[in-house]
């Protein structure tokens, strides 16, 4: 087990390691994988027609349309099949905002294109499993409000998980990409994605559900004793909130700068 | 394992010996070398030396000038009130006795609650209907007996509350810290107005007492009893017992009796309210009570009080309604009491809230008048309005005493400086004076009494204003130089070329130097000339220290750099990376929530997230590196930090304003001393595993890890299986181990651990012991190749080293904290070494994000042992596990270990960041130049946090909460502070990190 390394390598790492803290830092961000090719984000056609203004109407329907502050649970529910109708307009506005490699979409049917983003919706669902545990990890109470907190995943994975998975046609992922459907994949669930960030609008409303999210437990110990300081109508207000800020950034960023 | 240099190989080819054979004429030469090269590793080693003691002592200036800074607004925010040395007296008629007493009996039972003595119906609580004596008389024989609701002042600490009981007026929040060192009472109170009326007091309890009026005791019968020994429920209240009946029954040689009762307090302490010792301690008050009540005779009055309450953990201090609500019972042979004619004052529905309460300090004037003394000259009570509207009682008695206590009021406002110019309240009294006048022995009172009760209502009020009044230049001074503290380490550890700092740490220091000394002649003489009114002579003098560190540390530093370029350098720095940007998050996050009660409240919950969110980016970030292996062992580290966290977040002691969203987990159970026991095991195997991927497991370490930590470990299991062997009644029983026994077993396994890990173990770290192995290789065959040397453990040459020092410090925390807070610290032990190991993949030792990591852990470490931001929450009773009574350091490292445990750990660890996992560098200067980096990061951090407590309690100082919550979590920062700037820079960085760069480069530095 123990290796028997010349003492100038063991002075290299050294200096490497001691390296300031400036230094540390770009070192892991430009840390190239050499075995894997980087993963970038297809471009779209028209970047703003898929800003998530659908996530703001969510937000805007959990309260006025299924009152969530005096039925709780069963808005939640309610909200869930009213966001993966949603979700699903959102997955064919991606889906015709493909660019460059259309070709290849449109030599799909109709109807095998409506069953791509059913599955991934699909998916996304089952994804909600892996986001509940996550959001256990983070603190959620383990043993009471489970329902809710599933709840919550199953928002935040079709918020996040689905988006993202139309935009890569996982399906198609060894002939779009060079790798494995399961590489892909799980390279996509772990947010290894390279290059600019700012500019991949898809990307960046992940980025901003997670940060709204995490931003969305603030109110929570607050001794205000308000109805919508229930768990989790905050984390799931924040999320759409982030959705949609995080897609309005990239949208200027690809706009303006 | 994973990385390339854990073993360092020097090869001796023979091709180099044999250069050397010309002997004869390169000897001398070749010594002339050696001895040159000699001088020059004792220069430079004389360098280091010197360079780590400059560093030092700049460190040490600026630990110093925190200091100054959290004393001025301690000064400034923490007031004492000011007492008047006037002692009333009966020169001008002013006395008056109400009653034909001519003894009194005051029994004292700490801590007994209201609902304690009252009917709960349905209740099956334990300390609910067993002390029933007091309710059934005061209904059966109302004349006779009369039972309120006793509402104490906070703080409600025994000693506190026995100065209110005496002097009739508000002790202030700052007294709560001299309860362990009480002193004799200087104020006037009715104890020594009972002396000097020769009357003697007789006294039986409670030493707290003694300590604050043995001058006016009767010395012939005083007999005082240990009070702070909370594990003994019984000795002082036997104590009581044993002398009290003879007191009563056979000496005629007093006029005043006084018991204190210590066992339910005590019973609180130990077990908590809910336990049966709590009913049998209850059950044996109402039978001491009873004899009492038979063999006192007609002329004697019987007083009973509880001095406080407590809450649902069993103790008290705080504010809450369950603290603040005890007893008051009097009872007389004769017919004697009156009665409120309100209806339903009397109303024991819902555990009494509504029942009738007064004042503690209401007793003061009461006592006073009953026993024919004047009322003392610092009282703000008011008479208690049933001891002067019984049978035997004019209309005039009642009037009578309200008018003398509003006469004492008074007196005591025209003599304080503050309080006498305002004309509101004079004006209600001249309108009593006027009233007074004119009555008559027919004449109607009530109108009288009413003004009278509005008068010293009023006047408490306004006390109550005044006292809470604060000194903002004090305050202001203080956030200023925290402030500039703050600038300066920010200035100094991220800003400034490293590079620059050796030479800029002697220019600093000695530019401090000259200017403290000229700001103290500055100071001084601005005292001396202008006599400022709030500024005494030695806070002038700390400021002009405060002022010359200040100006001498910045001086250097602008005289190199421009601001421009410090500010540019500043925004430089922003363009950092995603783990600098998280931890600037992190710590504005965490500055922040002392914005808000609520969030100090959560404090627990919100480091466990921050942490939590710092494992899942850290396990995200793993998916990143480029090697498999790499991904692999940095993601099983950071789920194991997120798991870790994320399970010891669940122990928690609930603070009470928690409730009901939270529910205590902490607490002496059998299956965590038996976890305990396991870890004696898993601990030492766990540092062993994160050992050996370095292949550090040599030479010191299997003696520290394996042998001590293991037995160590071990033998606090024993000592806390025989602590719960102690405490549950039923083992107890069974076993039936004589109880001194017991104590001397434990004494003895404390001492000989907090000897052994502190003393002898330290003593043999500063030996130097290293974790490495020499390896002679290929020594059969030397025709085959060179020889081969090879140096296991030369990869973490320094961190192994240093860890022993940790795990000395880990075993002796580990004693001091109960079983569920020993298995915390357990893990964040496992969490620290974690966070090195992810610390080195991630490459992130010295960036910001580790030192908020670490500072986070401590935090979370804090709250999971069992600890709260709260004076309540403090583990009294581990300051008595080494001696039986308060003797100076083991009492107070019993507390300091308990309570600060996790944060002197965090702290001691700083250095290991940039130590660990490195094989010895020849430029030892800047590895301590890293070091110096990393513990200035971390004070910065911490400055940041006292600087926002600072400003937010001082923001708040009016705000309801600011004693309950704010003034508590700005002590615990101050106090952090200063336990920072000693342990990281004096321990860690001073004393350990210079034994040990010094050490290894006497040894590999050649």
């Amino acid at each position: 087990m123990r290796k028997a390394v010349s003492f100038s390598e063991g002075l290299s790492s050294d200096s490497s390691k001691l390296s300031p803290s400036k230094k540390d830092g770009d070192d892991t961000k430009n840390e190239k994988n050499p075995n894997v090719t980087p993963l970038r984000v297809p471009p779209l056609n028209h970047p703003v027609t898929v800003l998530p203004f659908q996530s703001l109407y969510a937000a805007y329907a959990l309260f006025a349309k299924y009152d969530v502050l005096t039925n709780k649970n069963e808005a939640l529910v309610q909200s869930l099949k009213g966001l993966i109708g949603l979700q699903f307009a959102y997955g064919v506005l991606i889906l015709f905002n493909y660019s460059q490699d259309s070709t290849q979409s449109r030599k799909r049917s109709y109807f095998g294109n409506f069953a791509v983003i059913i599955l991934n919706i699909i998916i996304s669902l089952i994804m909600s499993v892996p986001v509940h545990m996550l959001l256990l990890l983070f603190g959620a109470p383990i043993l009471s409000l489970n329902k809710e907190t599933f709840l919550l995943a199953a928002h935040l994975s079709l918020l996040t998980v689905f988006p993202i998975l139309s935009t890569y046609r996982a399906t198609h992922a060894e002939k779009d990409f060079g790798m494995t459907f399961s590489t892909l994949f799980f390279r996509l669930v772990t947010v290894q994605v390279h290059g600019d960030i700012s500019k991949h609008i898809v990307y960046m409303t992940l980025l901003g559900t997670v940060f709204g999210t995490w931003l969305g437990i603030t109110p929570i110990p607050l001794d205000w004793d308000r109805p919508w300081q229930e768990w989790p109508i905050t984390l799931l207000v924040g999320a759409f909130l982030g959705n949609f800020v995080g897609g309005l950034i990239s949208c200027i960023s690809i706009l303006f700068f | 394992m994973s990385n390339g240099y854990d073993a360092r190989s020097i090869s001796n080819s023979p091709s180099q010996i044999e250069e050397s054979s010309d002997i004869g004429s390169n000897l001398l030469r070749q010594r002339r070398l050696m001895k040159q090269a000699y001088e020059k590793f004792q220069f430079k080693s004389r360098k280091l030396g010197y360079l780590h003691n400059v560093y030092s002592r700049v460190l040490l200036l600026l630990g110093i000038l925190q200091v100054i800074g959290i004393i001025f607004f301690t000064k400034g925010f923490l007031l004492s009130r000011t007492v008047l040395p006037n002692i009333a007296s009966c020169e001008n008629g002013d006395c008056f006795k109400a009653s034909s007493f001519n003894r009194t009996v005051l029994l004292v039972i700490d801590a007994l609650r209201f609902d304690f003595v009252i009917p709960v119906e349905e209740s099956s609580m334990m300390y609910h209907n067993k002390l029933t004596t007091l309710y059934d008389l005061s209904i059966n024989e109302p004349e006779n007996s009369l039972l309120l609701k006793f509402i104490a002042d906070p703080p409600t600490t025994t000693l506190q509350r026995l100065k209110g009981l005496t002097t009739g007026s508000l002790p202030t929040f700052v007294d709560a810290g001299s309860n362990f060192d009480g002193d004799t009472i200087d104020e006037d109170n009715w104890v020594s107005q009972l002396k000097s009326h020769n009357r003697n007091v007789a006294f039986v309890g409670d030493d707290t007492w003694t300590a604050m009026f043995n001058p006016f005791i009767y010395q012939n019968l005083s007999y005082p009893y240990e009070s702070l020994n909370v594990w003994d429920l019984h000795t002082v209240d036997n104590g009581v017992i044993e002398h009290l009946f003879p007191i009563i029954n056979e000496y005629n040689d007093w006029d005043f009796l006084i018991g204190h009762f210590l066992g339910v307090d005590h019973c609180g302490h130990r077990h908590g309210p809910h336990h049966f010792a709590m009913a049998e301690k209850l059950i044996q008050m109402d039978q001491v009570i009873n004899q009492v009540m038979d063999s006192i005779d007609d002329e004697t009055l019987l007083i009973i009080i509880g001095d406080h309450g407590m809450d649902e953990t069993g103790n008290h201090g705080g504010e809450s309604t369950d603290e603040v609500e005890s007893t008051l019972f009097m009872y007389s042979k004769k017919p004697f009491f009156g009665r409120f004619q309100t209806p339903n004052a009397y109303d024991i529905q819902d555990k009494g809230s509504n029942y009738r309460w007064v004042n503690q300090i209401d007793l003061v004037p009461s006592i006073s008048m009953l026993t024919g003394i004047p009322i003392p000259f610092n009282n703000l009570g008011q008479p208690i309005e049933e001891c002067f509207t019984g049978p035997s009682h004019t209309p005039l008695d009642l009037a009578s005493a309200n008018y003398y206590t509003a006469n004492q009021i008074n007196n005591y406002r025209q003599n304080s400086e503050t309080l006498k110019d305002d004309s509101q309240v004079n004006d209600l009294f001249q309108d009593i004076q006027s009233m007074w006048n004119s009555i008559t022995l027919d004449s109607n009172t009530s109108a009288l009494n009413e003004k009278c009760v509005e008068y010293q209502k009023i006047s408490l009020e306004r006390c109550k204003d005044l006292w809470a009044r604060f000194d903002m230049l004090g305050i202001g001074i203080g956030i200023g130089i925290i402030a500039a503290s703050l600038v300066i380490t920010v200035v100094y550890s991220k800003l400034v070329p490293s590079v620059v700092i050796p030479q800029l740490n002697e220019q600093m220091f000695t530019s401090s130097l000259a200017l403290i000394f000229v700001y103290l002649v500055v100071m001084a003489s601005i005292h001396l000339i202008l006599k400022p009114e709030n500024l005494s002579l030695t806070m002038a003098l700390a400021l002009g220290v405060a002022i010359g560190i200040i100006n001498g540390t910045l001086a250097p530093i602008m005289d190199r750099y421009s601001l421009q370029w410090l500010i540019g350098k500043l925004i430089e720095l922003l363009h950092w990376d995603f783990w600098t940007y998280l931890g600037l998050l992190l710590i504005t996050l965490h500055t922040l929530i002392f914005t808000s009660n609520s969030f100090i409240i959560w404090e627990d919950k919100i480091c466990s997230f921050f942490l939590l969110t710092f494992g899942v980016c850290a396990l995200f970030a793993s998916f990143r590196l480029n090697t498999a292996l790499k991904r692999l062992i940095t993601s099983y580290h950071a789920l194991s930090f997120i798991i870790s966290t994320r399970m010891v977040s669940v122990i928690t002691l609930c603070r009470e304003e928690q409730q009901p969203k939270c529910s205590t987990t902490f607490g002496k159970s059998l299956w965590a001393i038996f976890m305990l026991f396991l870890a004696s095991y898993f601990v030492p195997a766990t540092i062993k595993g994160f050992y050996n991927i370095s292949s550090s497991y040599q030479g010191a370490a299997p003696l520290w890890i394996d042998k001590g930590m293991r037995y160590s470990i071990f033998v606090i299991g024993v000592y806390w299986a025989l602590d719960y062997i102690e405490n549950n009644d039923y083992l107890n029983k069974a076993l039936d181990i004589p109880f001194p026994i017991l104590a001397s077993i434990k004494f003895t396994i404390s001492r000989l651990i907090f000897g052994i890990t502190m003393v002898a173990a330290n003593i043999g770290w500063l030996m130097g012991p290293l974790c490495v192995k020499i390896n002679v290789m290929n020594e059969q065959n030397k025709e085959q190749g060179p020889k081969e040397v090879k140096i296991l453990g030369y990869g973490n040459v320094y961190g192994s080293s240093y860890f022993l020092l940790i795990a000395n410090f880990t075993c002796a925390i580990l004693l001091f904290n109960k079983p569920l807070g020993a298995l915390s610290i357990c893990v964040l032990v496992h969490q620290i070494l974690t966070l090195l190991e992810l610390a080195n993949l991630l490459r992130i030792r010295t960036n910001l994000i580790s030192i908020v990591v670490l500072i986070l852990l401590s935090y979370l470490h804090f709250f999971t042992t069992g600890h709260q931001a709260t004076l309540q929450a403090i583990h009294w009773e581990t300051g008595f596990m080494m001696t039986e009574k308060i003797t100076f350091p083991f009492t107070h490292i019993g507390i300091i270990f308990n309570t600060l445990g996790p944060f002197i750990i965090v702290y001691l660890s700083v250095p290991l960041l940039v130590l660990w996992k490195i094989p010895p560098t020849n430029k030892p200067i800047s590895l301590i130049g890293k070091v110096a980096e990393n513990c200035t990061a971390l004070s910065a951090y911490q400055t940041c946090l006292t600087l926002s407590t600072l400003i937010m309690t001082a923001n708040f100082r009016r705000h309801l909460m600011v004693w309950k919550i704010f003034a508590p979590r700005f002590m615990l920062n101050g106090i952090l502070a200063i336990l920072l700037n000693v342990v990281v820079f004096g321990v860690g960085f001073y004393i350990a990190l210079g034994r040990i760069v010094r050490k290894i480069n006497n040894i590999f530095g050649k």
